[in-house]
């Protein structure tokens, strides 16, 4: 516990003064570690301390938070009732129903993760070494490779949560996550290749992990960018590689399933509960409860326990995600995802590790049914914006695929496309499920999301390459 | 004496007796958001913070830590943190040139920027009416108009501050107030957005009605749009849409990605990089500009910076260590927060401008594409390793200087250094305040699209 909870108690009083009918303090002290490797030296090393608390008030509909780095007893006070007064401005229509604060109780859970050392006592020679390890593995495969860049980002999270439904919870979260990036260089052209591997657990993990065959892969990429044409632009038929390729799934179709769009009226996916967005090869699913996943929580930043949400199934909408304050206002009842990236957010409803479930068909099909058309086998970022359902991404490797056969590398290729039109175009869903890690950039900041599907056929989507 | 100045008296101490030299950045702020939905509060959010990090200099490695906590052990305990970083690094560097610590800025004097720490009184009711009325005027331009999913307004309270063992203590304050109106309109079938914003470093200027009717505006007149057909086109790039294009460059001028063997622009000062009408210069006192600063992450004093003078490269943008290294001028860019490493950054870039009005330029060419908007970010399009970039966006389309209409669902593709050799014409109208990348519109001969 970072507060006693007959303190947290005062604090919740004190923010329900003004007629607050809900009040929740989210504490926080967070430990990070960044280490890189660069010009085949270690390069940096930054390791900090986030300690804050905030605290959240609901008046009907309406919200207020306010933030605090002063935790003692006076501070949070002061904070809860900055918070309270917000409301009491003459602006402000009260509408707010008192309820009477129930006595925190402590909801105990046994954690679905398992950690290893904690980050900062294994060290820093330690992770250097790794990190000098992939520079070296680089280097070796190709002496085209002008530089590497690798870093180890670790963070260790305490949270207590408390509420004035009585739910008082506290939680111990550690994260971790690799990057190797390979510049190349050949007759003036450059190109790169960046990979990263990451969990909830700390870093002892990479020690054995397949190091070779993590840097191997963005080497080659990285070459065979060098001597790829840019891709051909216009429509045509698209298969998206396993693992990374989820992210068209998270930009296309889950920003749009979040409260916060859907509660607002800006989201393409409004009012479409229990109809068909997407064909029967489409299940799609949101699990917080994966051990040791990256999106994955014991429980969310609200204090509530992560489910495990089916989104689609066989193309039917069935859920959305949705946080507490989504819940109030759609009426759909949460489902453990009220996500921030520190006590200096409010939480707000957030993917965890989202993903296209495993479907019949089987890759070598796909690619035999297209006779013209593109194999997105590496997949960079993504964006969308969820009120038209626009949605672009980055392919990093691609490939031709010409009458049946993957034929040769092109670079330069962007997909674009719109959500629920993407998603009803999704026509063969593959065998081969895999998850892979990235950061999620919302209202409520930059968490650990992660990403899957097995390789999927889009029947038709906008290649952005060269006219 | 203020306890930080205390503190860090006492850390010099300690520095001293470990043979390393420290630097202490701390930023301080509070920031209060304010939006509606339905005309009921959506989010008010206030938030407090208060950062230091450290770094510290140990015979050639530099370490870093950062903490909330700003009393006076947990300061000590900081130092000490960012000094076995320090020593980490140390160990892993076996070249001899290394070992020499970079330098730490001595004290100068700054020119003032006092005044932007205004002390206007604004009581937190105009705030809110200011906020309800970003949502309420918005719906208010048209029936079609049918969200307005974000509206908001933001007051931002700023204050940094850095000392170092040289005798650097130096303190600047800013306080400003922003928001906007983005708006859903729909017709038929088509939902097109549109948004506009303000940035105002006085409250009693700011007009909302303006902004409200830029945004709906936007996404009106991008209702009915069409596919564009692929092809090779003339642009106009909007003074709205430079930005982006313009942020591609940001780690090409560099110099730390010159010594790190990523920039483009290695070995090209003093040879033409753009069209010899492009000038572009960092500004640090444009007061147009959102990224204002009388001194750089590292204490050195800013100035007026010709990067493209006649489109020749005159320089890259360094630091302390970087000049030192390249054997260029330090121009003051040094840049971190107090979580961050030491890095390089612009402050307020500036496309000086031509003469030509938006109307000029739609004329110019007998068929062009007038690119107003970038959709999505560009980590999801662009490449900075080879400077190409593949974005999706909207616009107009010209023929002979009449507009044909809206088009969209085409994605613009391009290399960022061909685009600054391909500028034509330079607009004489900047974009809105506010923005840290100030520039009018410019004429770009061709670019690739590909669309219908």
């Amino acid at each position: 516990m970072l507060v006693n909870p007959a303190v947290l108690e005062k604090v919740i009083d004190a923010s329900l003064a003004t007629g607050a009918d809900f009040a929740e303090i989210f504490l926080e002290d967070t430990y990070s570690s960044s280490l890189t490797f660069l010009n085949r030296k270690p390069e940096q090393a930054i390791v900090g301390n986030l300690y804050g608390a905030g605290v959240r008030l609901f008046f009907g509909h309406e919200v207020i938070y306010v933030t605090t780095n002063d935790l003692s007893e006076e501070g949070l006070i002061k904070a809860a009732r900055q918070a309270a007064n917000a409301k009491q401005d003459k602006a402000l229509d009260a509408q707010g129903q008192q309820s009477p604060r129930q006595s925190l109780k402590l909801a105990a859970f046994d954690s679905i993760h398992r950690f290893g050392s904690r980050a900062w006592e294994t060290g820093k020679d330690q992770k250097f070494s790794l990190l000098q390890s992939l520079d070296q593995i680089a280097r070796s495969h190709s002496s085209l490779v002008t530089q590497v860049d690798a870093g180890l980002f670790e963070k260790f999270q305490k949270v207590q949560i408390a509420n004035s439904l009585g739910r008082l919870v506290y939680d111990e979260r550690a994260y971790s996550r690799l990057n190797c990036e390979v510049f190349v260089e050949d007759g003036g052209i450059r190109e790169s290749a960046s990979d990263r591997e990451g969990h909830m657990g700390t870093a002892e993990i990479f020690e054995a992990m397949d190091k070779d065959g993590f840097v191997k892969t963005g080497v080659q990429r990285a070459l065979k960018l060098l001597r790829a044409p840019f891709a051909p632009a216009g429509e045509m038929p698209v298969v998206i590689d396993n693992a990374f390729g989820g992210v068209i799934f998270h930009e296309a179709c889950g920003h749009g399933l979040e409260t916060t769009s859907v509660a607002k009226g800006a989201s393409v996916f409004c009012d479409k509960l229990g109809e068909r967005v997407a064909n029967d090869c489409v299940t799609a699913i949101d699990d917080g409860t994966i051990p040791n996943g990256w999106g994955s929580l014991n429980v969310d930043d609200e204090g509530y326990p992560a489910q495990k949400t089916v989104l689609i199934e066989k193309g039917i909408l069935k859920s959305y995600i949705v946080d507490q304050m989504g819940a109030r206002k759609t009426g759909y009842k949460p489902t453990g995802s009220g996500r921030r990236q520190s006590y200096k957010f409010a939480p707000a409803s957030r993917m965890r590790n989202t993903y296209i479930a495993a479907g019949n068909d089987r890759f070598e099909d796909m690619i035999k049914d297209v006779d013209y058309g593109l194999f997105a086998k590496s997949m960079g970022g993504g964006s969308v914006n969820p009120g038209t359902g626009d949605f672009n991404f980055a392919v990093q490797e691609g490939y031709m695929i010409r009458n049946g056969q993957v034929a040769k590398a092109v670079k330069g290729a962007s997909l674009i496309g719109r959500g629920i039109d993407a998603l009803g175009k999704i026509v063969k869903v593959s065998q081969d499920l895999k998850l892979a890690t990235g950061m999620c950039g919302s209202v409520s900041g930059l968490i650990p999301a992660a990403v899957g599907q097995p390789q999927i056929l889009v029947s038709k989507l906008l290649v952005g390459g060269r006219a | 004496m203020d306890s930080i100045k205390d503190s860090f008296q006492k850390i010099q101490s300690l520095a001293t007796a470990d043979g390393a030299q420290a630097e202490l950045l701390i930023h301080e702020g509070e920031s209060l958001e304010i939006s509606y939905q339905g005309q009921k509060l959506e989010k008010y959010e206030s938030t407090t913070s208060r950062q230091g990090g450290f770094r510290v200099l140990w015979r050639g490695g530099q370490g870093y830590s950062f903490t909330e906590d700003f009393s006076a052990e947990a300061l000590v305990r900081a130092y000490r943190e960012a000094l076995s970083n320090a020593k980490a690094l140390r160990a892993g560097l076996k070249d001899a040139l290394d070992a020499d610590s970079p330098p730490l800025a001595e004290p100068v004097d700054f020119q003032g920027l006092d005044h932007l720490d205004s002390t206007e009184d604004v009581s937190l009711t105009a705030k809110m009416e200011l906020a309800l009325e970003l949502e309420r005027q918005a719906f208010a331009q048209d029936k079609r108009v049918v969200q307005v999913p974000y509206a908001g307004f933001q007051e931002i309270r700023a204050q940094s501050r850095i000392l170092n063992t040289k005798g650097v203590d130096a303190q600047f304050g800013q306080r400003y107030f922003s928001g906007y109106s983005y708006v859903l309109a729909r017709q038929e079938a088509q939902t097109k957005a549109g948004g506009e914003g303000f940035f105002s470093r006085d409250f009693a200027k700011i007009q909302i009605e303006p902004v409200c009717r830029s945004a709906a505006q936007k996404a009106l007149s991008r209702l009915g749009a069409k596919p564009l057909p692929t092809g090779r086109y003339t642009v106009i790039l909007d003074k709205e849409v430079i930005p982006a294009f313009i942020s591609m460059l940001l780690g090409h001028l560099s110099a730390q990605h010159v010594l790190d063997e990523k920039s483009l622009l290695k070995d090209k000062t003093g040879q033409t990089i753009a069209a010899s009408i492009l000038n572009l210069i960092d500004d640090p006192f444009d007061e147009r500009g959102g990224s204002l600063r009388p001194f750089d992450s590292e204490g050195t004093a800013s100035q007026r910076t010709p990067i493209i003078q006649d489109g020749v490269l005159k320089t890259y943008l360094t630091n302390l260590e970087t000049s030192q290294k390249l054997g260029l001028d330090n121009t003051g860019h040094a840049h971190r927060s107090p979580t961050s490493q030491l890095g390089i950054a612009p402050s307020n870039l500036v496309i000086q401008s031509g003469s030509s009005s938006l109307n000029d330029l739609l004329g110019a060419r007998d068929k062009v594409v007038h690119l107003t908007n970038i959709n999505g970010g560009l980590h999801a399009g662009y490449k900075q390793t080879t400077g190409d970039f593949s974005l999706p966006a909207e616009g107009f389309l010209y023929k002979g200087g009449q507009c044909l209409g809206p088009v969209d669902q085409f994605v613009v593709s391009g290399n960022i250094l061909e685009l600054l050799m391909k500028i034509e014409s330079i607009g004489r109208e900047y974009n809105r305040p506010g923005h840290s990348i100030l520039s009018p519109d410019l004429l770009i001969s061709e670019l690739s699209f590909a669309g219908a």
